[in-house]
């Protein structure tokens, strides 16, 4: 069962002087038990996107489409019901555990709070609290709720606040570059305890990263944003076996390796732009080497192509070149 | 001691200072509110640049068969105890009651950035001997020492103005001090030392621009909390001398009016000075409020 | 000032800072050759970002000496002379591009006071010299008349390098210069960094945690953990074939194919009970 679903979701937030456009046609679904990927540079509209499975939009925003978190259709929803599911049904990670957790009070007051809109007795409370401090693998649970936050390092706060968004054994994980903020070793621990949850309750994981090797990596399947419109989708394993829009391909180029010959990268030309910056047709296209005149006839629509998606007119004749080119990387 | 005066007395006290920037910020939320109150400055400067030429009678002309005349044709908003026509007093009385002000804010300012850039910026033993000084400033009211200072210097506008100067400048060099601390924490500065640049240069050059809006800001309430203890300075006798044209003189001047039935004498200087002060500090804090939120919108 | 080509461009001897009770670099010495790239790794805690500062004097170390083309510094310099010497001996690029460019001075002001500062005299020489050091590092006419937030993190980083040229300084400290930029524009980055050594007598200390970025800068690496040198040598040799747990640790945390999270977790923990044990047995004797 999806616990996920967003179907032609459009964002344009009304300004002053028009509307701007934050996200075009996106579509995306996670199941539960699977880890799924949403792979974008700063612009691309992933963090809008994976807010809207929590009924959140940015502030004078029009949006169409649909949202349906596990079962729910999110902008259908009243305030009240949209809390519910926020409290019970969801569990949202963010980048920075300490701007997610209020400085002035204890680490046990932060998840007994999400317990308690989880619908949780007072009385079961501090005890619950304490079961998922050590489910998150918090030394001394019981202890560590009458600490505060800066007593604890990135790593573990970050745990503290997985803890907290397990407090209504959500269906569905949210998780916003969870790891960006962390050292790299620590990294590892946070995603491992991301993916155990997912595995142990079966609840699905949308990862929002801006690193395509992190995504490959863990995930079960990965969507690549760009400009706010998905370009790719691919089960995790074929996005560097073989890339099929070229600014995937780009990516995984213009990333340094720790194999193979050192040698001037192949970059990217050009910054990533957001939807508002680009012309009609593919939004990609100006900083694209493949880019012909077809190129800007319309945005190109996200084909099935096996067993993903890809969203460039040209990805029939351009997979053979792609996909070589990507060996070429590997086998060094 | 301090009693006497309580209700104008604030300006020599930290507590509140702060209190009347929060009871005030009210009137910022609104913008009419912030264009109206910069119209009735623009308005205030233009009166006073040009108080010859708006004035419909000679301000200092007594003519006592209009003594006490009521608002009418001849005296639009009156005539005064001495026959003076009171509207044109008033126009002249914005110079006065604007050039006072100016002053103490121009050297409050000029020593109180002078103070905090090098409190904010040397820190340590400086800046605690600096933060220790602006303590005794503060620790006496400053109408308390504006008082003193015209027993001293004997009465006028010199004695009052630096004595307002000196107790403001505390204001000034806090807000200072702390806005320094802040943006020399910022990454450029350190790309400046690293480039060789003396901290003379970084702060003269490149950190008082970056801060000058708020300190601008400060400056522009302080010049309505000036002008009001200035015009309370003056109503004590102490300040303005008659018959110098001003509203805090004409206020006092009006009161034994106000027994003989005749409330324009000293209603009309009492209500300049309080649209005055209140368009100063709407004009202060809303730029201050603009400043901030640029700052977190950043 | 006489520049040896012979001797290294930098000589680290020592280098050693606490605050409080805690080192936060200890003991550190290495060698940067000329024209050489030398990688400093480590997370957060270990130190590098430190020893950065103090190699351009932002930092006072407790102890230990810098040369810089054979020339001994001091720890924080005192007085004209000597600021100017230093910026001309080292310069150093900043982790935040949106916070290293004061917001209020134009891209192409910002270069030329500092060519100014250093002795480029005549208002047409100084706007010659400014439009080639940014010409060279890739910023176009509208750029160098752009206030920093009219630029993105990468141009305004263009800038951050380009402002850092201007005194021509023997080495250049980049503090995860590139850490905060996307991708496709940290590609572009690293390849103007790469020319710039290819065309300048420069060499770089490269400070970062991203192993691959490292790899790809620098002949030579130095890897940090808790403020000590626990590795260093050539940067593909230690790379490949890591001596060090704490290097192997830092590499099996790069994600990659057939990754296994849950394993660098339980390695982690490991090494730093280890560490944990040794000290404690350390603080018994």
């Amino acid at each position: 069962m999806n616990v996920l679903e967003i179907d032609g979701l459009t964002v344009r937030l009304e300004g002053s002087v028009g509307a701007r456009p934050v996200l075009s046609d996106v579509s995306l679904h996670v199941a539960g038990g699977e880890v799924v990927g949403l792979v974008g540079e700063s612009g691309s509209g992933k963090s809008v996107t994976c807010r809207t499975a929590l009924g959140a939009v940015p502030r004078g925003a029009s949006v169409d489409g649909a949202v349906r978190t596990v079962g729910e259709d999110v902008f259908g929803l009243p305030a009240r019901e949209l809390r519910r599911l926020r409290s019970e049904k969801v569990g949202f990670v963010p980048q920075d555990p300490r701007a997610a957790v209020n400085p002035l009070y204890r680490v046990g007051d932060y998840v007994i709070e999400a317990l308690r809109a989880a619908g949780v007795p007072k009385a079961e409370a501090p005890d619950r609290a304490t079961a998922l401090l050590e489910s998150v693998g918090i030394p001394e649970p019981r202890r560590a709720l009458r600490r505060w936050p800066h007593e604890f390092s990135g790593g573990m706060l970050q745990r503290v606040v997985i803890a907290a968004a397990l407090a209504g054994s959500p269906r569905l994980l949210v998780a916003d570059e969870p790891t960006t903020a962390l050292d790299v070793t620590i990294q590892a621990e946070v995603l491992s305890l991301l993916l155990d949850i997912t595995a142990e309750r079966g609840a699905g994981l949308l990862l929002v990263t801006h690193d395509l090797e992190l995504a490959a990596a863990v995930c079960d399947r990965a969507y690549v944003m760009y400009a706010g419109r998905i370009v790719e989708s691919e089960p995790a394993a074929s996005l560097f076996a073989s890339p099929k829009h070229p600014y995937t391909a780009g990516l995984l180029r213009a990333t340094p390796s720790l194999t193979g010959p050192v040698e001037r990268l192949t970059a990217v030309p050009g910054r990533p732009l957001g939807l508002d910056e680009v012309l009609p047709g593919c939004s990609f296209a100006p900083r694209c080497a493949h880019a012909r005149p077809v190129c800007d006839d319309g945005p190109p629509p996200l084909l099935e192509d096996g067993a993903g998606a890809v969203a460039c007119v040209r990805a029939g004749e351009l997979a053979p070149e792609l996909r070589r080119r990507a060996h070429e990387e590997q086998a060094v | 001691m301090t009693a006497v005066v309580p209700g104008m007395a604030g300006a020599g006290k930290g507590a509140p200072a702060v209190a009347r920037r929060r009871g005030l910020r009210w009137v910022t939320a609104s913008g009419p509110g912030f264009v109206l109150a910069v119209g009735v400055l623009v308005l205030l400067v233009l009166t006073a640049v040009f108080a010859p030429l708006i004035a419909p009678a000679d301000p200092y002309l007594v003519d006592l068969s209009a003594s006490l005349a009521p608002p009418g044709p001849g005296h639009l908003l009156g005539a005064d105890d001495s026959g003076r026509d009171i509207l044109s007093r008033l126009v002249y009385g914005a110079r006065t009651s604007l050039l006072g002000p100016l002053a103490v804010v121009a050297i409050s300012t000029v020593v109180g950035v002078a103070v905090g850039l090098v409190a904010g910026w040397r820190g340590g033993w400086v800046d605690a001997v600096l933060a220790r000084a602006q303590e005794v400033v503060f620790a006496f009211p400053g109408l308390l020492v504006a008082v003193l200072a015209v027993a001293v210097l004997g009465p006028g506008q010199l004695a009052p103005v630096l004595a307002m100067a000196v107790a403001f400048v505390p204001y000034v060099g806090r807000l200072v001090r702390s806005l320094v601390m802040q943006e020399r924490q910022r990454t450029y500065v350190s790309a400046y030392q690293v480039g060789g640049f003396s901290s003379f240069t970084i702060a003269v050059r490149h950190v008082l621009p970056n801060i000058a809006g708020v300190v601008l800001a400060q400056a522009v309430v302080n010049f309505g909390y000036a002008l009001m203890d200035l015009a309370a300075l003056s109503y004590l006798g102490l300040g303005v001398q008659p018959p110098t044209a001003d509203w805090g003189a004409m206020v006092s001047d009006g009161q034994t009016a106000i027994l003989e039935g005749a409330l324009v004498q000293a209603l009309a200087p009492g209500v300049a000075i309080v649209v005055a002060v209140v368009a100063f500090t709407v004009v202060g804090e809303g730029v201050a409020d603009r400043l901030a939120r640029r700052e977190t919108g950043r | 000032m006489t520049t040896d080509p012979q001797s290294p461009a930098l000589e680290v001897e020592g280098l050693t800072r606490t605050y409080g009770g805690l080192t936060a670099v200890d003991d550190v010495s290495f060698v940067l050759r000329a024209h050489g790239a030398l990688g400093v790794v480590g997370e957060s805690g270990s130190g590098k970002s430190t020893t950065a500062r103090m190699l351009v004097g932002l930092e006072r170390p407790d102890a230990g000496t810098v040369r810089i083309g054979g020339t001994a510094y001091d720890a924080v310099p005192r007085g004209r002379a000597a600021r100017l010497a230093r910026a001309r001996a080292v310069q150093m690029v900043f982790q935040d591009p949106y916070l290293s460019l004061d917001p209020r001075v134009r891209v192409r002001d910002s270069v030329e006071e500092v060519l100014r500062l250093h002795g480029t005299e005549g208002a047409r020489t100084v706007r010659a010299r400014a439009v080639e050091l940014l010409d060279q590092v890739g910023l176009g006419p509208r750029e160098q008349e752009a206030l920093p937030r009219e630029l993105s993190g990468g141009q305004r980083q263009r800038v951050a390098i380009a402002r850092a040229l201007a005194p021509e300084p023997d080495v250049l400290v980049l503090d995860e210069a590139v850490s905060a930029l996307d991708v496709s524009i940290q590609a572009q980055i690293l390849n103007l960094l790469r020319d710039i050594r290819a065309e300048r007598q420069i060499a770089y200390l490269f400070v970062s945690h991203d192993l691959a970025v490292v790899r790809h800068v620098c002949e030579e690496v130095l890897v940090l953990n808790r403020g000590a040198v626990v590795e260093r040598g050539d940067a593909a040799e230690v790379l490949a074939h890591p001596a060090h747990p704490y290097t192997r640790l830092l590499l099996a945390s790069v994600p990659h194919q057939g990754w296994d999270p849950a394993a660098i977790g339980r390695a982690r923990r490991a090494m730093s009970n280890a560490t944990t044990t040794k000290t404690s047995q350390g603080a018994a004797q």
